[in-house]
């Protein structure tokens, strides 16, 4: 295999896998002999022609099964952590612990989580979805009309980051077979991993912080002292669990519902920044960013709502 | 109906002649241009891509030459259809404009 080809393959792999071979034979064909890389304006080419390739297919699938797979994990993890944010909000209410910051607790939206994913669980699906978009849009009131007094305020950051990602569970599991179609597709060793850190999730934010000695950032409760905390180790260590449960790059359906997690959760990895602050040059622009991430996640489902409506309009015309 | 791109264009009307497999539409679409397109395998591919997916063009067969795998394509009706709809639509415009061009050269 000449050098050349080597290479062309290594940028070939920009493209799905049935479009490599014939691609290889016209690129051998038409590079001119002797060169050992492909061109400024060949290899430029190459990139816009796998960006317009996968983007396209990408959208076409966005109704089909391999979607609907990866928007059923995405529904299991964002119920999963609306029930733990429940967890933590029964600690702030049992312990009246004085915390600065504390989003106001927004029961109508958390107190139901739990049920929506039991009624799943037993195949009650369109109560559990009902139950879902019945507590996330019920913090739209909330959100208009007694939040004013918290604009742009951390409080109102919070909350409205819990509101967005109840729209994206409420979404997901609308749009997905449902959770136990994802316990099925995560196994029983990630099941069991996941279990695992999320208990250990659970024990570190439930648990009551010292008087005074912790903040917000946006839904997790942090404290200062993390390097004497056994909190802090606790809940790296569970957060490591859930993230290698969740994580699966080795499928289609893997590669997609790992990307909607990490883009849904992104302003939760931005307040870990409590811990290890970003240059300040960089920290307004990470600010202003990681809103995009669960505006991501939602503009990917409507646009996969949209693609399955189609499809069923045409399938019944 | 939008308008096919200039590359689209071109590369419906190569095949339009008979089946080609990606090497001899770079070829034929640079010589229908006169030279003036020259079709990258990047953007044929992604053209070719789409056009398959919307059926305007399909696989007629797959050969393996010198060990590397050539595919052949050819227009569906819905393509040539397609294609004479674009060649229309382009020619009434040329028309208009060379009309148009006579008129204000008589009144010159």
């Amino acid at each position: 295999m000449s050098t050349l080809e080597t290479r062309l393959r290594r940028w070939l792999r920009l493209y799905p896998a049935d479009r490599r071979e014939e691609m290889l034979g016209v690129l051998l064909t038409t590079i001119e002999s002797g060169r050992e890389r492909p061109g400024f304006r060949d290899a430029a080419d190459l990139v816009a022609g796998a960006f317009r390739v996968r983007l396209r297919r990408e959208i076409r699938s966005l109704g089909g099964p391999v979607w609907r797979d990866a928007f059923a994990v995405l529904g299991l993890a964002t119920t999963v952590a609306l029930v733990a944010a429940l967890a933590a909000s029964f600690r702030d209410t049992a312990f009246t612990v004085a915390v600065p910051g504390t989003p106001a607790l927004i029961w109508p939206m958390w107190a139901p989580w739990l049920l929506v994913a039991a009624f799943d669980l037993l195949g009650l699906r369109r109560t559990s979805i009902g139950l879902a978009w019945a507590a996330a849009l019920s913090q739209v009131p909330w959100i208009a009309f007694t939040q004013f007094d918290a604009l742009a305020s951390d409080r109102l950051s919070a909350n409205v980051f819990w509101f967005v990602l109840a729209i994206i569970s409420a979404a997901a599991l609308s749009m997905s077979p449902g959770l136990r179609r994802a316990f099925a597709l995560l196994g029983r060793g990630r099941g069991v991993v996941l279990l695992t850190g999320l208990s250990g999730l659970t024990l570190a934010l439930g648990s009551v912080p010292a008087p005074g000695d912790a903040q917000w950032a946006d839904g997790l409760v942090l404290t200062r002292d993390w390097f004497h905390n056994p909190r802090w180790a606790l809940s790296v260590v569970s957060l490591l669990l859930v993230t290698a449960a969740y994580a699966r790059l080795g499928t289609a359906a893997g590669r997609r519902w790992t990307a909607l997690i990490v883009v849904s959760f992104v302003p939760i990895v931005w307040s870990a920044a409590i811990w290890t602050p970003p240059p300040a040059a960089l920290a307004p622009a990470l600010e202003a960013v990681s809103p995009l991430g669960p505006l991501t996640a939602l503009a990917v489902m409507g646009a996969a709502a949209t693609s399955l409506l189609r499809r069923r309009r045409r399938s019944t015309s | 109906v939008k308008p096919l791109q200039e590359p689209t264009f071109l590369i419906l009307t190569a095949l339009a002649a008979g089946p080609q497999h990606g090497y001899g539409v770079i070829g034929d679409v640079e010589r229908i241009s006169d030279g003036r397109v020259r079709l990258r395998a990047g953007t044929l591919y992604a053209a070719l891509d789409r056009l398959t997916s919307d059926e305007l063009v399909e696989v007629e067969r797959e050969e393996v030459v010198d060990g590397r795998l050539r595919r052949y394509y050819r227009l569906t009706e819905p393509g040539a259809a397609r294609l004479a709809t674009e060649a229309e639509r382009l020619r009434r415009n040329a028309e208009t404009a060379t009309t148009r061009l006579r008129l204000a050269g008589g009144a010159a």
